[in-house]
């Protein structure tokens, strides 16, 4: 095994869960997630030489796998016209995951999920986060306002009632 | 989520950070399978450049004459789904010829681009070639002299042959539904260099689809039979 190989085998041990959690939360579809993952990483493997140097290659994998879920969703929108609901409602049984956060990940604008990806998921700051979305960090901060505006809106009643209970 | 976060918000994002954190996940694929994967996108890509007919940096060190080929539809096996075939040729400046195949291939297209690259050679699939005398070993006069250079390489897999002991065999693992998650675990990767050939003699490339196995060895050109056959002599790996 080549030093780069060895390189990426590490890189891929270590960031297949975090990457594949963050894009599962993101698409609602932890079938879907998979498979975008898995082709990012593939992706991440023949671009090794270029995406070892990104400044955080597990963003550069969770971008490039909500970009494969994009083309994919194109697709498949084209023949089926499924609501967010739908998917959170179909793929979140069996994963652990709170379908109501799922529900209400998946009801925000696509730039809002991503900004959330990142900003929250995967940690990064704001001036981090807006060099990956290529976006200035004041929109990143106004699109992460309106996230957490939105996601409050949906979670907070299901919150209270967890505390009522 | 941390130092330029509303403080009434981390309530909220510690929620969001707890139920991603619970999420179940399935066991990561095998790395081959991604690499796999991947090696279909280095393909595709360099497939492109040769295309173009441009190699960028490559053009100062190789005369890169690239030749991707990428056929029509071949039938899959059974009733799945069309499976496409393809190949990718390159001419080096050595004179080397490195060629990778991988799934179906139309046998007829790939002996034509082989001689456009100066090899003569006669592809088959389902039929075994081979000439009494046999031709001597691809390997031992250097007409195969390893994996190919440039970016892109697989590794190249070559065992002394069996049988009638001159040839070479290489495994691949062909995949029968093009939605599999690794259809190019196992590609065949190999170098030739015609320069290396005698006279007479032309490179047998033959695919039996039972076990899966290309067979790669020289016959004297003219004088050779050939035999339809699911299995190359030896039988099943």
């Amino acid at each position: 095994m080549s030093q780069d190989d060895a390189e990426f085998a590490e890189f891929f041990a270590a960031s297949w869960d975090p990457c594949l959690r963050a894009v599962a939360a993101s698409t609602g579809s932890m079938t879907l997630a998979e498979d975008q993952v898995a082709e990012a990483f593939a992706r991440a493997w023949a671009s090794w030489h270029k995406v070892s140097l990104h400044p955080v290659p597990r963003a550069w994998v969770v971008r490039t796998a909500l970009n494969a879920g994009a083309s994919a969703w194109h697709r498949r929108s084209k023949e089926t016209a499924l609501t967010s609901q739908d998917i959170a409602a179909a793929d979140s049984r069996g994963t652990g995951l709170d379908t109501a956060v799922l529900t209400a990940l998946c009801r925000l604008p696509a730039r809002q999920r991503e900004v959330i990806v990142l900003r929250v998921f995967l940690d990064l700051d704001i001036d981090t986060t807006a060099r990956q979305l290529g976006i200035a960090p004041g929109t990143v901060r106004a699109h992460l306002s309106r996230a957490i505006t939105a996601l409050r809106g949906e979670l907070a009643p299901a919150m209270t009632a967890e505390i009522g209970r | 989520m941390n130092h330029d976060e509303h403080p009434d918000d981390s309530a909220l994002t510690a929620e969001l950070l707890g139920s991603v954190s619970e999420l179940t996940v399935p066991g990561r694929p095998p790395l081959a399978a991604i690499i796999g994967r991947g090696r279909v996108h280095q393909r595709r890509r360099l497939a492109g450049f040769a295309g173009l007919g441009v190699t960028g940096a490559a053009a100062a060190i190789a005369l890169a004459l690239g030749l991707a080929g990428v056929f029509g539809a071949a039938p899959a096996r059974g009733t799945g789904p069309v499976q496409t075939g393809a190949f990718t040729l390159t001419s080096y400046a050595n004179g080397n010829v490195s060629l990778n195949l991988s799934q179906l291939f139309d046998p007829a297209a790939l002996q034509r681009a082989l001689a456009q690259h100066g090899i003569r050679a006669l592809v088959k699939i389902g039929a075994y070639c081979s000439s009494s005398p046999a031709a001597p070993s691809p390997i031992r006069l250097g007409v195969l002299p390893g994996a190919g250079p440039g970016p892109g390489r697989t590794h190249h897999r070559a065992t002394p042959g069996r049988g009638n002991g001159q040839g070479i065999w290489q495994s691949v693992t062909l995949p029968v539904k093009p939605s599999q998650l690794a259809p190019m675990v196992d590609p065949v990767s190999m170098v030739i260099n015609p320069a290396a050939m005698p006279a007479r003699t032309e490179l047998f490339i033959g695919y039996f689809d039972l076990d899966q196995r290309i067979v790669v060895d020289l016959i004297y050109t003219g004088s050779h039979t050939c035999s339809n056959t699911q299995q190359p002599p030896g039988g099943p790996r």
